[in-house]
């Protein structure tokens, strides 16, 4: 495929303007730079400047094309596909755990970074481990290990207990 | 940067790799976390089986109580052997929540996904799926309430267990919200009369309480949802014989022997608004003032009184009896609440009270009800009543229709405005019994309510439904009958067809049915085999069942009319009761047709046994038990006795359980 030549270095642009330059097959990890760059090619465009990305900055940038970078030869797959496929498990490979050993500031930043830029394969994997960090705790400790501030008055704390004694109680 | 930081749809994403009891734990941290993991797309999709994942998530969620009930069933077994009396008490505990969890997956559910393909809400329904969800799938327990004593010998137990003889029998029961509906709706305005103590109050919910009449002819309350006292205490009691007084004045000379007075099955009614309860006694019908707890009201009748109609404020009390039906007309009651009680007396003629469109000739008048004493007699609702948000329990709600059914193999209907003669019959065939309704048109069985093209017009607009559907229960045959009819109501003229009337003689159950209620988007029966089941709305599918004895159920996502016996061993989870209670009456305790309002929607249930009153709940383990409220009367010496008995029992529940779990799984085939 002759086009694909046209793209064989993508600059991306942080939020805090530094410039990080990525191949091809890294860049189109993001189904949005993909799409940018087909929609380029339609175009007959065949040289860019750096790619502006307004919501990440540059310390993420360089987390999230760390990944792109290890998965680069991933087999990519279509939306449809993938909802289908996606394993509901919270299973997560040895590389990506190692990856995701972040403090919870940047394992946000990445999610939202994933989000932004489109990356199915990098949200799943961040959510994944939100709900590990979840799974098996009490209330109060969710709170604590997410500084999640309570809310509730100690009547709807009570309410709430109640519809869900359904549930196993912790 | 926080979890709480990240936009809705993100944490939407996360909930969906979480199990479903971390989503409940995650709702209880904050009320972003609680609105988020509440959303109506997640709990919906989850019983629709929409998804692959959603399926998986549930059996994930089965496999999980599974293999927690196996642990649980070991560790149950191990401390069973040694004489420890904390680990014995443990297991105990251990074996329950292992029972419980262990019924909540059925043996052939456990190979099957969950795919309901089944559209159980009416267009523009309100639902809560998240309470749908819970009424399907949660485990089920029963909490029995506080036992009423005799007044005379309170306090005399044989051994460490109350007297048998001092337990006064329930005879009937009705739900009360004594800061009123309307009020109740919108979570203020509490009744300023109504000032028990506050603590425990939950927000938002208004109080509830179960009314009953005793045998010995008082009229008690329980608290049912914990708002003004503890759940399953008695709030309130009359002195002995309150109810006997005025029967007994009133009859025919010789006092009747007590437990006769309780001649009907439907012999309570409530009145939340005007806080009045009305007692079918023998021929007389007394009204009582539910905040002084004084008779204020009364009639009497030719005949046996056999059902009252539920009370509302908006419309006239209808009372069967042995020689027809006939209204009573309550506002009597009110203004003789200020003043001193008559009895016997004939109907003043008062001036028309517009809510009582009512021709005064018709009140107090017996009318031919043909064949025998009317056993239930239902007030319909307007189609789509309680459909929209600003819905309001005023007139308006209460169509004139009035149907009544009783032991004839045909259903009468009346026009409140005409009494004299019945407007309408409906063929039946079967011998009915009970009688409820909902306020929209059934639908056909194979397709929910999404395929029928039939209601597209009233779909589209938005309107009310142009039918609402009677709901009716009986024997055929020895066997139970579920039936359904569409009613039309007379003010929406509508050119679609009524639905067929469903008849379920066949699946609905081998005994006879005893009561039915709408439940949540289902249907709701009890039967004389002990079982309490539910239905959707078709009246055909069952997608649930309880037994009241033993404690299991199954999960029909099919149709089919699969059996799962094997968990009805006597090893049940009761254990101050023989194994024969049937229920007599069931009576959801969500606000009536609130359908649109979440936030304290209940998903409980009171169940009345015909002696004892109970509470079906949707959690791993009773919230209460009769025991509780006696443990205040014992000594610490009766305190260890009962201990050692409630560890033996432990033991062979914990073998029954083992046996079963583990050897239990073959014998599921039929």
């Amino acid at each position: 495929m002759p086009e694909e030549k046209a793209f064989d270095k993508i600059p991306l642009q942080s939020n805090d303007g530094s410039i990080i330059t990525v191949d091809y097959e890294v860049a189109i990890r993001s189904a949005l730079l993909s799409t940018m760059l087909d929609d380029l090619k339609s175009m007959g465009v065949s040289e860019i400047g750096p790619v502006p990305l307004p919501n990440v900055n540059e310390a993420v940038l360089r987390k999230v094309l760390e990944y792109c970078e290890y998965h680069r030869n991933d087999p990519l797959t279509n939306n449809e596909d993938e909802t289908e496929n996606r394993k509901k498990t919270t299973d997560i490979s040895e590389w990506d755990q190692k990856y995701m050993q972040v403090d919870q500031e940047m394992l946000f930043e990445i999610i939202l970074a994933a989000n932004y830029m489109d990356i199915k394969a990098l949200l799943d994997v961040g959510c994944k481990t939100v709900a590990n960090m979840i799974k098996g705790k009490s209330p109060e400790e969710i709170r604590k290990t997410f500084n999640i501030t309570n809310d509730f008055t100690p009547e709807e704390e009570e309410q709430i207990r109640r519809e869900n004694e359904w549930a196993e109680d912790r | 940067m926080h979890l709480d930081g990240l936009p809705t749809e993100l944490i939407g994403e996360i909930i969906n790799f979480v199990d479903l009891d971390d989503v409940a734990m995650l709702q209880a941290t904050s009320r972003r976390m609680r609105q988020i993991c509440r959303s109506a797309v997640l709990w919906r999709d989850l019983f629709l089986g929409t998804g692959p994942e959603q399926a998986c998530k549930h059996a994930a969620l089965l496999r999980k109580r599974e293999e927690k009930a196996k642990r649980l069933a070991r560790a149950a077994s191990e401390s069973a052997s040694s004489t420890n009396t904390v680990n014995a008490a443990h297991a105990a505990h251990a074996a329950h929540a292992a029972h419980a969890a262990n019924t909540s997956a059925p043996p052939y559910l456990r190979s099957r996904p969950v795919k309901l393909r089944w559209d159980p809400v009416f267009e523009n329904e309100p639902v809560s799926w998240y309470d749908e969800y819970i009424q399907r799938h949660a485990p089920i327990a029963v909490n029995w309430f506080e036992l009423p004593l005799r007044t005379t010998s309170l306090g005399r137990r044989v051994g460490y267990r109350i007297d048998p003889a001092d337990v006064l029998e329930v005879c009937g029961v009705a739900l009360y919200w004594p800061s009123g509906l309307q009020r109740g709706c919108d979570g203020a305005g509490r009744d300023d009369r109504d000032d028990r103590g506050d603590r425990g109050r939950l927000s938002g919910v208004p109080p509830l309480l179960a009314v009953s009449p005793l045998e010995d002819g008082s009229v008690c309350m329980w608290d049912v949802n914990g708002t003004a006292k503890r759940r399953g205490a008695i709030v309130q009691r009359s002195a002995p014989g309150l109810l006997f007084a005025h029967a007994q004045g009133s009859g025919s000379g010789s006092p009747p022997s007590q437990s006769n007075l309780f001649t009907a099955m439907e012999s309570v009614s409530v009145d939340s608004e005007q806080h009045l309860a009305y007692f079918a006694m023998a021929t007389v019908l007394v009204v009582v003032d539910l905040h002084t707890l004084q008779v204020v009201g009364g009639e009497s009748f030719a005949g046996p009184v056999t059902a009252i109609s539920a009370a509302h404020h908006s419309v006239p009390l209808t009372v069967g009896h042995d020689s027809g039906v006939c209204l009573y007309d309550s506002r009597e009651a009110v203004s003789l609440a200020r003043g001193a009680f008559k009895q016997g007396h004939e109907l003043v003629e008062e001036k028309q009270d517009v809510l009582f469109s009512v021709h005064e000739s018709c009140l107090g008048k017996p009318h031919n009800f043909p064949l025998s004493s009317p056993l239930s007699i239902l007030h319909m609702p307007d189609p789509g009543y309680g459909m929209l948000e600003q819905e309001t329990h005023d007139a308006s709600t209460y169509s004139h229709d009035i149907f009544v059914a009783g032991r004839v193999p045909t259903i009468f209907r009346y026009d409140r405005r005409y009494m004299d003669v019945p407007k309408d019959t409906i063929f039946s065939g079967a011998t009915l019994c009970g009688l409820s309704s909902m306020p929209y048109p059934h639908p056909k069985p194979a397709t929910g309510y999404t395929l029928p093209a039939a209601y597209d017009d009233s779909r589209d607009s938005g309107e009310s439904p142009c039918y609402r559907t009677l709901i009716a229960c009986g024997e055929y045959k020895s066997k139970g009958s579920l039936e359904l009819y569409a009613i039309g109501s007379g003010s929406q003229q509508s050119s679609l067809p009524p639905p067929e009337p469903m008849v379920n003689r066949q699946t609905s159950s081998s005994a006879k049915i005893l009561s039915v209620a709408a439940h949540g988007k289902r249907i709701m029966i009890s039967d004389g085999a002990g079982f309490v089941r539910w239905f959707e709305r078709d009246g055909f599918r069952e997608s649930r069942r309880f037994e009241i004895n033993g404690g299991t159920y199954t999960f029909d996502s099919n149709g089919d009319s699969e059996e799962n016996e094997n968990g009805n061993t006597d090893s049940g989870v009761t254990e101050t009761t023989e194994m024969t209670e049937i229920v007599r009456k069931l009576l959801p305790t969500g606000i009536p047709n609130n359908g649109s309002k979440t936030d304290f929607s209940s998903n409980d249930v009171l169940i009345w046994t015909g002696e004892n009153l109970g509470l079906i709940t949707f959690s791993s383990q009773p919230g209460f038990n009769m025991d509780d409220f006696v443990q205040d009367l014992q000594t610490e010496e009766e305190r260890a006795t009962e201990k050692k008995g409630f560890e033996y029992r432990a033991k062979m529940r914990q073998l029954f359980e083992s046996a079963r779990y583990f050897g239990g799984d073959g014998d599921s085939d039929d």
